[in-house]
């Protein structure tokens, strides 16, 4: 006989943002946009992730990673920034650490560049404008 | 304008607004311009490249992008800030994006550059010789002008 | 004595007043009696109804109209003055009058507009207190033309925003300064001379009246037609007992009838592509650039790449189509024909579908429509032909002669343009007339 135990509640269904042992997902945030940044902030911190580092381009992103590794769970990527794009700082990435976990942030109309950043590596990628299903939705099944 | 250019960004603004700001947005009569004109306050350019050159810019008084980036973040803003300021420019970019996605399908090619914010009084837009097209949308926080300045390459 | 004074001045200002015509006005009823306000006031006569009421305004406001996309106050003249005013139906459209004040445009409701009448300018009496009916300082004069006496009246003191006091002091002055300023309008500028004559002057209003009911504006494009047209229209509405001014839309409508090009909004037949085609000019290159503007819905840039695949099928033809009206020009790209109307000339140029014919891909590809307005004209790659046909005669005369040379600057040597069956180039430095079997055309020297 089935008893309501055997389902775990919607109440203590633990957030995304964390993993089996409990312990907060660590992501990097790589975006030259401070108004997406923040955005993709607030979604995944409300989700009882960890954001340890953002960077305003891909080098700077490059090199957070570097710094950060192996303590991070996820990067988002934009893929248009200033010095060096997101593509670029994915192939380096992924380059110093083959099992990085990126997923690309894009606007509409880059399909061509985020076909290239899936054969560079990249886990998976949301298109803008943001909403919190969507990122959580991608971010998710990239950590599962 | 080439004609085919105009639904596009009309109707990817439409779509973009609405989403964003999860409202009503009312659409004026389109027209033309122009291309040198005084802007409003706070615009957003973001360039065109491809099989053709020009820019698509997004006009609004401070007040406007000010409101607009408040509903859009979720906390009240109070000055045009580097927050407002990157907010406006993502709306720009997703809007134009959209637009150049449409555009693709139409079997146009398109190639989008950064997008660059100014703010002030008084400013102009003097770029190219190019007749504008101009949309006004109407929006609880204000009005915003897209004006659009497309042409082919020869 | 003093009657004989009277009589030889009376005598004077007859003769004045029928030698020099310089003050138009557009005459209407209100209460039965005949009133006048200046032609140069006046944006445009329309029949309009249904305003949209504003609360808590004077009730001489009937409400606000949208002209077009300008929203205007509408005034009820007859309530303003206190006369009696007819109640109008729900559905009844009334008589109005589009002013154009200093800084803002007023529609004002009037019972019928009458006709536009000319009088000389010293022939208008000063308002007399006697004219009970409406405020002296609402008056700047009186005139008599054909029996009727027409009480002028003066908008500006009566909607402007000149001060009350201002307004007494100079109301007089104003008028007299008014009459002035119509002199020197280019349109009427005609000095005072004997030669001035009947025609002359009826063919003026009728000039000013076509820019105000259809915008077509004459100039030395166009001068010789419309002074043609004027001899047949003034013997048909002669004989028919009708007035030779034009009173409405439907008049202006019927005096440019045969001013249009032929195939006007539809496709140019066989006969007229054979005629145009060869005017078709010579290049050295493979590509062939054609402007075509004021396209419309594209039936004639349509007729004009058929032509040119029949005649030039080897060349890289490129045509653009511009219009400033964005609904036809929209429509252009995906235009539908019925069969029973396309010529068998353009069919292997097409394809059947459900709904009716339409143009090949492979030639919609050839032709670029653009949604432009003249008046903001750009810089053109180098044109071969120019086809604009019964446009100019509709854009303001100076933007007329920017065209032209815009045309000129970009057309290659030797290139043609093709302008309306009923327009001639004013000047031609630069050009070639090569005009024959009713196509008005052009080439570059």
């Amino acid at each position: 006989m089935k008893t309501t135990s055997d389902f775990p509640s919607i109440n203590e269904r633990s957030p995304d943002g964390v993993n089996g042992t409990g312990q907060a997902y660590r992501v990097l945030i790589v975006d030259d946009s401070m108004f997406v940044t923040k955005q993709i902030s607030q979604i995944l911190s409300s989700e009882g992730f960890e954001i340890i580092g953002t960077a305003a381009d891909g080098v700077e992103g490059v090199e957070k990673y570097k710094e950060l590794y192996p303590n991070v769970d996820l990067v988002t990527m934009d893929i248009t920034m200033p010095k060096m794009d997101g593509v670029t700082a994915l192939e380096q990435i992924v380059e110093f650490d083959k099992d990085a976990k990126v997923v690309m942030v894009s606007a509409l109309g880059k399909q061509d560049l985020v076909k290239k950043a899936l054969l560079a590596g990249a886990k998976n990628y949301i298109v803008k404008p943001l909403d919190r299903k969507k990122v959580l939705e991608r971010v998710v099944s990239v950590l599962n | 304008m080439r004609v085919e250019y105009i639904n596009p960004f009309v109707e990817s603004a439409y779509s973009i607004m609405k989403e964003v700001l999860n409202t009503e947005v009312t659409r004026g009569d389109l027209y033309l311009k122009k291309s040198s004109q005084p802007v409003m306050g706070v615009a957003a350019i973001v360039g065109l490249a491809g099989d053709v050159e020009g820019r698509v810019l997004f006009d609004m008084d401070e007040n406007t992008a000010i409101e607009i980036s408040s509903v859009m973040n979720a906390e009240k803003l109070t000055e045009i800030d580097d927050l407002v300021k990157a907010t406006i420019t993502e709306l720009a970019n997703m809007i134009t994006a959209q637009a150049v996605t449409k555009l693709h399908d139409l079997g146009f090619r398109f190639d989008l550059t950064p997008p660059a914010i100014i703010t002030g009084q008084n400013m102009k837009v003097t770029d190219m010789n190019v007749e504008a097209l101009i949309v006004p949308f109407e929006v609880p926080q204000g009005k915003v002008e897209i004006n659009v300045a497309i042409r082919e390459r020869s | 004595m003093d009657n004989v004074i009277t009589d030889i001045e009376l005598l004077q200002q007859e003769a004045k007043k029928e030698s020099s015509i310089d003050f138009k006005m557009v005459t209407f009823s209100l209460a039965g009696k005949d009133y006048g306000v200046d032609i140069m006031k006046v944006k445009e006569i329309s029949k309009a109804g249904k305003f949209t009421f504003v609360p808590n305004s004077a009730p001489y406001v009937r409400g606000v109209y949208n002209l077009r996309g300008d929203i205007i106050s509408v005034i009820d003249l007859r309530i303003f003055f206190n006369q009696p005013a007819k109640q109008s139906g729900e559905n009844e459209l009334e008589s109005m009058i589009i002013v154009r004040l200093e800084d803002h445009v007023i529609g004002i409701i009037v019972d019928e507009i009458d006709k536009v009448v000319g009088i000389s300018s010293e022939s208008v009496q000063p308002p007399h207190p006697l004219f009970g009916d409406i405020n002296i300082k609402y008056i700047s004069g009186v005139a008599e033309n054909n029996n009727r006496l027409y009480v002028i009246l003066d908008v500006d003191a009566i909607f402007g925003t000149k001060s009350e006091e201002e307004e007494s002091v100079s109301s007089r002055d104003n008028s007299a300064s008014s009459y002035e300023r119509v002199q020197e309008e280019p349109q009427t500028a005609r000095h005072a001379s004997d030669s001035m004559n009947q025609s002359d002057r009826e063919l003026g209003f009728i000039k000013e009246t076509l820019i105000t009911f259809k915008q077509f504006y004459t100039s030395s494009v166009n001068d010789a037609w419309i002074r043609k047209r004027y001899s047949q229209w003034f013997e048909d509405r002669y004989n028919n007992n009708q007035s030779i001014q034009l009173t409405g839309v439907d008049d202006a409508d019927s005096y440019l009838k045969s001013f249009y090009s032929p195939y006007t909004n539809s496709l140019w037949g066989e006969d007229y592509i054979k005629t145009l085609s060869s005017y078709i000019p010579q290049v050295s290159g493979a590509n062939f650039n054609v402007w075509n503007p004021g396209c419309g819905k594209g039936y004639e840039t349509y007729s004009i790449l058929t032509m040119l695949k029949k005649h030039k099928s080897d060349l890289n033809i490129k045509i653009h189509g511009s219009d400033k009206d964005l609904i036809s020009v929209a429509s252009a790209p995906g235009l539908i024909f019925q069969k029973s109307t396309v010529p068998a000339v353009y069919h292997e140029f097409m394809v059947d579908g459900n709904t009716g014919m339409q143009f090949q891909n492979s030639m919609k590809d050839l032709i670029m429509f653009e949604f432009r307005d003249l008046e903001n004209l750009e810089v053109f790659s180098r044109l071969d032909m120019v086809i604009i046909r019964d446009v100019l005669s509709f854009l303001k005369v100076d933007l007329q002669n920017r065209v032209i040379q815009v045309i000129l600057d970009n057309l290659k040597d030797n290139g043609v343009l093709i302008l309306g069956q009923n327009e001639r180039l004013p000047n031609l430095s630069g050009w070639e007339d090569i005009s024959a079997n009713g196509i008005s055309a052009y080439r570059k020297k």
